[in-house]
């Protein structure tokens, strides 16, 4: 059966039809929730604009082509983040070091890859599933996971230009996200 | 390479180091106002923090609990379409409607002209 569009969606939820709201959530929320916490790197904060996304979204669709649904909801999105950074509220979350302690240095921008691991059997995976990597994805990882390397500093330290280790990063990133869904199958 | 291609790449390479907070102020400028504008480089922002937190098991999703609040902030306003009456009636916009206070100023001049009325 082919995908109802936005389009679609938006009439039947004017209609009062609450399962193409649901519909809605369920198509633009994780990205949109992605975007937002790029932006704030926050995930309370993350989530009000979430909320504050979709209801200034959808109450102000006059002119908006229905079409292009999601690029609006981006760009409500957008300056919801903007709003909220120009308030410049402040950032909770500590920094994470490796072995699983907090210091009370600069707020990680995102939680690392550890700080997320909350059980040791999970960090124990991960540990495991690098080791399947190719050397040059597992080594920038590490030293980026491990040793909170910034890229620049990574780049410099594999002696390769800045966007060869942010395309290994990319490329390591890609595979631990199948490797992790092969093992969660 | 495309220049569909390099772009694509350059702009997933970008959002990375604007997600870890290593481009330099006027490099973070320049990325923060094309997010603004150009959905390409919002999808790879998305796409980028997505990879990042994915990397140690499924990535975190919002808590759903917003939807409801979403619903309801929605259903006490224009959308979806009710009968008049229903939104006249409705709790949130009797309170607030502009014709309840001109009614009841009315009434209320009315009934200071005309005290037998009381």
């Amino acid at each position: 059966m082919a995908e109802v569009s936005d389009a679609e969606l938006l009439t039947r939820f004017r209609g009062g039809d609450d399962s193409a709201l649901e519909a809605l959530f369920e198509r633009h929320e994780t990205p949109l929730f992605y975007f937002l916490l790029g932006i704030l790197r926050d995930t309370h904060q993350a989530e009000d604009a979430l909320q504050e996304t979709f209801v200034r979204a959808l109450e102000r669709l006059d002119g908006v082509d229905p079409d292009h649904l999601r690029g609006w909801l981006f760009t409500v999105a957008y300056h919801q983040a903007m709003l909220l950074k120009r308030r410049g509220v402040p950032q909770q979350r500590l920094a994470v070091r490796p072995d699983g302690g907090q210091t009370d240095g600069p707020a990680d921008p995102l939680p690392g890859p550890l700080a997320q691991a909350e059980r040791e059997d999970d960090a124990q995976r991960l540990r495991q599933l690098l080791e399947q990597l190719p050397p040059a994805q597992r080594e920038v990882i590490r030293q980026r996971v491990y040793e909170g390397k910034k890229f620049r500093e990574i780049a410099e330290t594999l002696n390769c230009p800045l966007n060869t280790a942010l395309a290994r990063m990319h490329e390591g990133l890609k595979r631990l996200r199948l490797l992790w869904g092969d093992h969660h199958a | 390479m495309p220049d569909d291609k390099r772009t694509a790449a350059d702009l997933a390479l970008q959002a990375f180091l604007y997600a870890s907070a290593e481009l330099d102020d006027p490099e973070r400028e320049v990325f923060e106002r094309l997010l603004g504008q150009d959905q390409a480089a919002r999808e790879a922002l998305a796409q980028a923090v997505q990879l990042t937190l994915s990397a140690a098991g499924p990535a975190p999703r919002p808590d759903p609990a917003y939807r409801r609040c979403v619903r309801d902030r929605l259903t006490g306003g224009l959308t979806p379409r009710r009968s008049w009456w229903r939104r006249l009636l409705g709790r949130r916009t009797y309170r607030g409607h502009p014709l309840l206070w001109a009614g009841l100023g009315a009434a209320a001049a009315v009934r200071r002209a005309s005290p037998a009325l009381g």
